[in-house]
């Protein structure tokens, strides 16, 4: 637990700490944009279900862009050659599984905390505006894809950071991450089926965001990237 | 008496050879420099030792624990002086009985006392020297491995960094001290490893 504790207590850096709060304040302006609030009454009633549904969409959509380049930045940074030097103090007497699981579930932590925000921050403005908001499970479901995908990147972010050991392995992996979506939204072809297996995102069917291949796929290679990202962590000087 | 033996090292990265074949025994009955100039494999030779490198070769430190007093290093920003050498002491294991008087022992020793409920990103370069190497004293370990620790220093802070050397001589700590300045310290019995390491010492 005091592991846990100074770990996040580096991570809540100066730079962090502002990346932190300006996102809590696009997830609001976010809402806020999507949410139409300045139209008249009468014509948000009358079109009050395709008000909700763009509403829904339109925030998923932006929320899942935040997430991942969030993730990718937030575990990337903290195994980057800065993020990562106090290491040297503390693994001379903790051992390195022990230095390594405390601090993804510092970064785990924090990344909850943000998507968590996210999620709340939705319903609260939807509650604000829309009289005929309610919580639906289907999308909190949708929500834990976004996360789920998320994290997958940052687990990929950290293993790419290890590997090249330059913060410039965020943006590749920010690449990554909008080849796939790109690729896919073009037209689910051999090749984006391909790329999602290793590279996953979801994609707007009929009944919104959905991912290609379900949930299970993602908390099996979620844990295939964390445990390549534990490897690298040992393996590289 | 403590020993650490480093027998035939060789530390490559890539093609280049930072250290060939260095073989020394260090022990807790003198005190132990690294010195030469920079780019000499002093601070490999400390990443091997932690063993934050790979390298061919055997380094036996018979399990003992290390302390490590890096020249720099970043500090978290949003933390008392304090709050932060109580949670790296006890993550390290420190006696929690015994924390709130070493901390107060050590602050007051390097004569920043009047910091200890500032936020570390408030303190100057110098002090956040005097933290790191606090932290060092205050680990319960068997070898003590500084780095330039007199670099930021006054000369109250040098007199008693060199106080608290002693302490730990006495105690039959191991100490080894990777310096540029060995003419600050006016230790009698003194092991010195020169830098660029080739064969036997």
């Amino acid at each position: 637990m005091r592991l846990i504790t100074l770990h996040r207590k580096y991570l809540l850096n100066k730079i962090n700490i502002i990346v932190i709060i300006f996102l809590l304040l696009m997830a609001i302006f976010l809402a806020f944009s999507v949410i139409e609030p300045f139209t008249d009454q009468y014509s948000r009633w009358t079109n009050r279900l395709a008000i909700e549904e763009n509403y829904e969409q339109s925030y998923l959509t932006f929320t899942k862009i935040i997430l991942v380049i969030f993730s990718c930045y937030l575990f990337g940074i903290a195994f980057g050659k800065n993020g990562d030097s106090y290491a040297i103090i503390i693994t001379c007497t903790i051992n390195k599984t022990k230095y390594f699981i405390t601090k993804i579930i510092s970064l785990w932590l924090i990344f909850t905390f943000i998507s968590l925000y996210f999620l709340v921050n939705y319903h609260i403005i939807g509650f604000i505006f829309n009289d005929w908001h309610i919580i639906k499970m289907a999308t909190i479901k949708k929500f834990v894809d976004l996360y789920l995908v998320s994290l997958i990147y940052g687990f990929l972010s950290i293993i790419l950071m290890r590997l090249f050991n330059s913060p410039y392995t965020i943006i590749l992996t920010i690449g990554l991450y909008l080849a796939s979506e790109i690729i896919l939204e073009a037209s689910p072809s051999m090749l984006a089926k391909g790329i999602n297996i290793f590279f996953p995102t979801t994609y707007n069917a009929k009944d919104g965001l959905t991912l290609l291949y379900g949930k299970l796929h993602l908390i099996v290679l979620g844990l295939s990237y964390l445990l390549l990202s534990y490897a690298t962590y040992l393996k590289k000087e | 008496m403590l020993q650490l033996i480093v027998d035939n090292l060789t530390k490559k990265y890539k093609n280049k050879t930072i250290i060939q074949n260095a073989s020394f025994i260090l022990t807790s009955e003198k005190y132990n420099f690294f010195i030469g100039e920079n780019g000499t494999g002093k601070s490999t030779m400390i990443k091997c030792i932690l063993g934050e490198v790979k390298y061919e070769g055997l380094i036996d430190k018979n399990n003992l624990n290390i302390a490590y007093a890096p020249e720099q290093l970043i500090l978290p920003e949003y933390i008392t002086v304090y709050n932060f050498l109580k949670l790296l002491g006890l993550t390290k294991n420190h006696q929690k009985q015994n924390i709130d008087d070493d901390i107060n022992y050590y602050l007051k020793c390097f004569d920043i006392l009047e910091y200890r409920n500032r936020l570390i990103h408030q303190l100057s370069k110098g002090t956040k020297q005097k933290i790191l190497l606090i932290q060092t004293f205050m680990s319960e370990a068997d070898i003590y491995l500084f780095d330039e620790p007199l670099g930021g220093l006054d000369e109250e802070s040098r007199k008693h960094f060199l106080n608290e050397l002693r302490r730990l001589k006495r105690k039959n700590k191991l100490i080894i001290i990777c310096t540029h300045y060995l003419e600050e310290y006016h230790f009698k019995a003194k092991t010195i490893i020169n830098f660029p390491i080739r064969g036997n010492i």
